[in-house]
């Protein structure tokens, strides 16, 4: 006889699930103590009550195993989900991280070391991070970049972009 | 049917707004060759423009974001066609019959077939807009905060129903966007989960979160991915073939007409849009064909049917977008936050008194169809070398632009900051299946739909009954929003049912 193929919870998911829910326990509960009215509380009330309930059903699935029937809808999504992404190497999950820990870091920096000089460290080590080894391509590019957009803040926008030298350096021509 | 006043008004704002006309030539170029690369959508392109819509005209930035949304129409069909590979969802059925031409060797043609179906689906669902604007019209001014409020919720239904894997999770998406955009100062001033940040008073700033969500996201996840050009993706393009290809999609107008009206009326439900369409719209054509099983293996009318349902899909939604104020999806999401930038609240009102601004936008559509036909052969073979544009070039660069766009949006850094956490909220829904649009919208509708709600508190006098039993289009919404609700999970009960019970017979 064939045995049920064991069913593992996917952890990573229940702890995304138990991260939305604690973020609308948090809201339901400073909105509450904001102000206890049924106005206040007429939209988010039932709102957060729902998607609470749901986040829960959808942990017991997930720790249960207790697989829906796909529908022909999500068939069809899944079919077009692979066709689209049926001949890209999908990117590993290191260098994702590290994309996303780069650009927070650059919005970040921002304001200490100037948007030109963030932008210049940001193109250059994102280029090297995705596989970009010709160092005059990388450096080229960064630099490009960092002096067009700079240039782009200076001229176009109406409030003032921190910048590190751009702005010395376009006051000086 | 069609208010002459207005259209002569609108005649005269689109000849007197050169600025809008300037724009249309390259939001059709920046359309097509966006949408050409694969793994960047519309959505993600009109996202990264819209903070530049700032500085324009509500004329010129409408105008432009629809030049775009038409020129990615067609440039998804590029790679679709010369790789196998849909550059967004918009362009899966344009591949089935596209790619298996191009194995033959008949990818010029392709293009030709996909271009001509484009430009004709598009300026077909606008002419049927044009004369149908002036009756939606009328009839949504009949509708009242408690419809408003239901079509909202229904729209938001739908969208989680139909885009994503899992319903339950698409819809704790939307309800999450919807709690998201109640955040800050409420309608009855209250202030509400703003971690103590003024900046959060005003709310969460919509658009720098839809960059988050849309762009950056998609960013992150093409990150080291590198789809795999073979020595066969590397074709010539020949004009004169591609002529061929335009002159043959005219031999099948009843395909054409098929997909234009599937794509003008399905496309203009909430959460149907251009990625629907196109599927819907093929499998209707092969579903009607002597010889279905040809499709798959090259058939041009594949191609046609893909191409006129996905292009004429901007029409429906644009009718959604502008008469009720409810996306139909990721890329009317960006336009109506777009016309929020404008301070202008689309719906029945705005319909009623600004219906020559939406005259001027659909009379300025059948000329994108001409510039569009006009543009993509002259631009094809970009088009065709911009597929090969590495991802590791294109990821920092827009990443870079997106911080400027929600720089200049906010003024300081909170745009920024709120792009980067929403980019990363929007990453982790992607990577468990948690439908970013839905989320979108919910943010995009949340204070709306408090608003009506709110109203219909009042008007109904404390929810008195006889409030909702003498207005029956609600009555009527309300059962909808129920069927979309649970129609899914009614019928896979009655499936599970019908297959634990032993068979008769």
């Amino acid at each position: 006889m064939l045995r049920e193929r064991e069913h593992v919870p996917d952890w990573e998911h229940l702890l995304f699930a138990a991260l939305l829910l604690a973020f609308i326990v948090w809201y339901l509960w400073t909105a509450a103590a904001a102000s206890l009215t049924f106005s206040n509380l007429i939209l988010i009330g039932p709102v957060g009550a729902v998607a609470a309930g749901l986040l829960l059903y959808i942990a017991s699935v997930e720790i249960f195993g207790r697989t829906p029937v796909a529908s022909a809808a999500s068939i069809q999504a899944d079919v077009a989900a692979s066709a689209a992404h049926g001949r890209f190497r999908s990117g590993s999950l290191a260098t994702i991280a590290a994309l996303i820990g780069l650009f927070g870091a650059y919005v970040v920096a921002i304001p200490y070391i100037g948007f030109d000089v963030a932008t210049f460290l940001f193109v250059g080590a994102t280029l090297w991070l995705l596989g970009e080894r010709n160092i005059a391509v990388l450096l080229s590019l960064a630099l490009g970049i960092a002096v067009a957009l700079s240039l782009a803040a200076l001229t176009l926008l109406t409030f003032p972009m921190p910048m590190a030298v751009a702005r010395a350096v376009w006051s000086g021509l | 049917m069609i208010d002459w006043q207005a259209l002569q008004s609108a005649l005269h704002l689109l000849g007197s707004s050169y600025s809008a006309w300037l724009l249309t030539i390259p939001g059709i170029a920046l359309g097509m060759l966006g949408g050409a690369i694969p793994g960047v959508s519309s959505a993600l392109i009109l996202a990264i423009v819209l903070p530049a819509t700032l500085w324009m005209s509500l004329l010129s930035s409408l105008i432009f974001m629809t030049a775009i949304y038409t020129g990615a129409a067609f440039g998804v069909a590029i790679p679709a066609i010369l790789m196998g590979v849909p550059g967004s969802p918009a362009a899966v059925a344009t591949s089935f019959d596209g790619y298996p031409m191009t194995q033959r060797g008949e990818h010029n043609v392709a293009l030709g077939l996909a271009l001509a179906a484009s430009t004709l689906g598009h300026m077909g669902a606008y002419l049927i807009l044009f004369f149908g604007i002036g009756v939606i019209s009328h009839a949504v001014l009949k509708l009242g905060p408690l419809e408003m409020l239901l079509l909202m919720l229904w729209g938001l239904t739908l969208i989680a129903a139909l885009r994503g894997r899992y319903v339950t999770r698409s819809l704790v998406s939307g309800l999450i966007g919807i709690l998201i955009a109640t955040i800050g100062l409420s309608p009855r001033d209250v202030i509400r989960g703003t971690f103590n940040f003024p900046e959060l008073l005003d709310g969460v700033p919509i658009v720098p979160a839809m960059i988050g969500l849309f762009a950056a996201s998609e960013l992150f996840n093409l990150a080291g991915t590198s789809y795999l050009v073979s020595r066969s993706d590397l074709r010539t393009v020949r004009i004169r073939e591609i002529a061929r290809g335009m002159v043959d999609a005219l031999r099948y107008p009843i395909v054409i007409l098929r997909g234009l009206v599937i794509g003008a009326t399905i496309g203009g439900l909430p959460g149907v849009g251009a990625a629907v369409c196109n599927l819907v719209s093929y499998a209707e054509t092969r579903r009607g064909d002597k010889h279905p099983e040809s499709f798959g293996k090259g058939n041009p009318k594949g191609v046609i049917a893909a191409e006129s349902g996905n292009a004429s899909s901007e029409a429906g939604s644009m009718a959604t977008l502008l008469a009720l104020g409810i996306p139909g999806g990721a890329s009317s999401a960006v336009m109506l936050a777009a016309l929020s930038l404008h301070d202008v609240t689309s719906g029945p009102q705005f319909l009623d008194t600004s219906k020559d601004v939406v005259y001027a936008i659909i009379l300025n559509n059948f000329v994108q169809g001409a510039i569009m036909l006009a543009l993509g052969l002259g631009l094809i073979g970009l088009m065709a070398n911009v597929i090969r544009i590495p991802v590791r070039i294109l990821i920092p660069v827009i990443l870079v632009l997106a911080t400027f766009g929600s720089y200049g949006l906010s003024g300081n850094m909170a745009g920024p900051l709120t792009m980067v956490v929403f980019g990363l909220v929007g990453w982790l829904m992607q990577r468990h299946d948690y439908s970013v649009p839905a989320c979108v919208v919910g943010l995009i509708l949340g204070g709306k739909v408090e608003a009506n709600l709110l109203q219909t508190y009042q008007i109904s006098g404390g929810w008195q009954f006889s409030y909702f039993a003498g207005r029956p289009i609600a009555m009527v919404l309300l059962l909808l929003l129920l069927f979309s609700l649970f129609s899914r999970p009614i019928m896979q009960w009655w499936r599970r049912r019908r297959a634990a019970s032993p068979v008769a017979l």
